[in-house]
């Protein structure tokens, strides 16, 4: 019982962190038409943000605050960069974009910084347990679940109650209508963007804050992640990604948990194989409902 | 409008068609084979067993207008397959104690790149029924799970694969002589797909799905088809590459060379045989420029150190740059010799 109640926190911490991937990829597939590989590679700035910004000396706030805003700019800089020359463009130039973009960046990161993992020296507290009724749980997995539902309750919010989020919402339903009442594209394109920036950056943080430390590759594992719960979800349905980051996650630890140590390398091709095989049998999602197509 | 060519002059056409880039292959492959250096030799040899493998990916990704990420996971297969029949049988029984069936069958160079090509298509020919029903962004995600899972499972199955470390030991018998006779039966095979009743199927269905459908071709089966070809060819890269290695391991077969033969593709243009070819010249000659500068050199008193990098983030721009500015590639959307034909 106390190792179920151990696994469903672990479960929870690692969906969640998927969730806020996924979500990230959905809103900007969501209104861009582009799943963005290059995802991960915000994760590693926000990294390396955190890196420097302990090596100065900063205060915890500000190095959080500092990865968040660095993977927000970086995705921002990225939409002027490799997305907004080639709006138009099918979705397959578009990930061709967004693959080269990732390439470039972990040259750059392996060139420019250090091809090894830079460790970050992370509070103390993280690394506590405490025991909740007779289970003991990792300090730093509760704060994991913490943070995601506070930043998802923020971003339901925004998305329900403000005009920007609106205009988000609106933009991945019918762009071409939301232009034609005013909203500009290139206003819209460029904050999706850096939403999905600030939700890779949350994620960076609490993606280290459970590793302590940051390597020119540390995004790949998580976003392949990512991808796989938004295929679960239904592309650029932002709900259904939560919800495939969350099962993702579930599926995992129980994976972890149950499979024989022998078959443990493999437990990739078994979600991998799910995700094909779903692709092919729903490949709006699981939680697709039947309203309009979208190309 | 005038009749569309018969069956016999689409054939011709598409044989004469390859016929200058045959010839241009051949003559380089043994030009280089009896006059060049062994380091020379050795780029001579990547550059053919790219060509063959971008010709793989053209087979597909160009006749469709689907994309894969996963084909490198065929290439594997060749390369894989073809090591495990040739390895010296000893030597194989300690590097892969639980190689099921293959344990002591040895083949010759010929027979075990024939044999790559034919395993890789049967592997492909399976998970194609799948895979061929994919389109946009659903093809993108699937086979990136494919070359996920092929990865883990070159990774993983180290009684078969030999893990991470991969084979050692393969036969050194790849020629550059060799290696450009594969490259020209590749150029036949890519023209004869694009020329032929396949191609235009292939190339309706990619203009217009729908329209294809209710004209009576049958979209997955033909894509089933040319995922087949595209999977043998890219398996006999596979196989003359591991020759000419002599070791087959994981990362040959993952992220980086992915990259690298997507980027020929694309800057030379996905939709000809010759626009393939002309992005594993353009790219390789680029690459062989760029290793010059990222190992540090000196110009003037100006001493320039190592950059490691350079070559990738060099290529990802060019790639960029293409992607923006030419999306059909350095060559087209028409072969060299449909130029004059089509004025």
């Amino acid at each position: 019982m106390d190792t179920v109640l151990q696994q469903i926190v672990n479960a929870l911490s690692l969906g969640g962190v998927y969730a806020l991937l996924a979500l990230g990829l959905a809103v900007v597939f969501s209104v861009g038409g582009l799943i963005n590989i290059a995802h991960g590679e915000l994760m590693t700035i926000a990294g390396y943000a955190m890196l420097g910004l302990v090596g100065l000396g900063a205060p915890w706030p500000v190095v959080m605050l500092g990865a968040l805003v660095s993977a927000a700019l970086a995705a921002v800089a990225m939409e002027r960069v490799a997305f907004r020359p080639l709006r138009g463009a099918g979705p397959e130039t578009l990930f061709l974009s967004s693959l080269v973009v990732a390439v470039v960046l972990q040259s750059l990161f392996q060139g420019l910084i250090s091809p090894q993992p830079k460790g970050i020296a992370l509070p103390k507290v993280l690394d506590d347990t405490i025991a909740i009724g007779g289970v003991t749980v990792g300090v730093s997995s509760l704060v994991t679940i913490a943070v995601v539902a506070v930043t998802l309750a923020a971003l339901a919010w925004f998305f329900r109650s403000t005009d920007t989020g609106l205009g988000i919402r609106a933009a991945s339903l019918d762009f071409d209508m939301v232009r034609a009442v005013g909203v500009k594209a290139d206003r819209i394109i460029p904050l999706a963007f850096a939403l999905s920036g600030l939700l890779a950056g949350v994620a960076a943080v609490l993606w280290i804050a459970q590793r302590g430390s940051v390597d020119p590759l540390l995004g790949i594992t998580p976003v392949l992640a990512a991808f796989v719960a938004t295929a679960i979800g239904g592309l650029g349905n932002t709900t259904g990604a939560v919800l495939g980051g969350f099962l993702l996650g579930a599926v995992s630890v129980t994976f972890g948990a149950t499979l024989p140590d022998s078959l443990a390398p493999f437990r990739d091709v078994f979600t991998f194989s799910v995700v094909i095989v779903l692709l092919g049998l729903r490949p709006r999602g699981l939680l697709a409902t039947s309203t309009g197509e979208r190309a | 409008m005038s009749a569309p060519p018969s069956a016999v002059a689409r054939l011709r056409r598409s044989l004469l068609g390859a016929a200058p880039a045959v010839a241009l292959v051949l003559v380089f492959g043994f030009v280089v084979d009896a006059v060049a250096s062994p380091g020379d030799r050795q780029t001579a040899i990547n550059l053919l067993v790219s060509i063959v493998a971008v010709l793989g990916l053209q087979v597909y990704i160009g006749n469709t207008g689907v994309l894969t990420f996963g084909h490198l996971a065929f290439m594997a297969a060749g390369a894989y397959g073809s090591a495990l029949v040739t390895i010296p049988v000893a030597v194989r029984a300690s590097q892969v104690p639980d190689l099921p069936l293959l344990g002591d069958v040895l083949m010759g160079d010929v027979a075990a790149t024939l044999f790559a090509g034919l395993a890789a298509a049967a592997v492909a020919a399976v998970l194609g029924v799948l895979f061929a029903r994919f389109s946009g962004t659903a093809a993108v995600i699937a086979t990136f799970g494919l070359l996920a899972i092929s990865n883990t499972l070159l990774n993983g199955l180290d009684g078969v694969t030999g893990g991470a470390q991969g084979l050692y030991g393969v036969p050194r018998t790849t020629t550059v002589a060799g290696a450009a006779v594969v490259a020209a039966i590749a150029i036949v095979v890519a023209r004869l797909v694009r020329g032929s009743r396949l191609g235009l199927r292939l190339a309706a269905a990619r203009h217009d799905e729908l329209a294809a459908a209710a004209a009576g071709i049958d979209v997955v089966r033909v894509r089933w088809a040319a995922w087949v070809v595209s999977a043998a060819l890219l398996g006999v890269a596979g196989a003359v590459q591991a020759h000419t290695l002599a070791i087959v391991s994981p990362t040959s077969f993952y992220l980086t060379p992915t990259f690298t033969l997507l980027s020929m593709l694309i800057v030379g243009g996905m939709r000809t045989v010759s626009g393939a070819i002309a992005g594993a010249v353009a790219i390789t000659a680029a690459t062989e420029v760029l290793r010059g500068i990222e190992d540090g050199f000196t110009l003037g008193s100006l001493e320039v150190g190592q950059a490691f990098g350079v070559t990738q983030i060099a290529i990802g721009l060019l790639v960029l740059l293409m992607l923006v500015r030419r999306p059909n590639g350095l060559l087209g959307t028409r072969e060299l010799d449909e130029r004059r034909a089509a004025g």
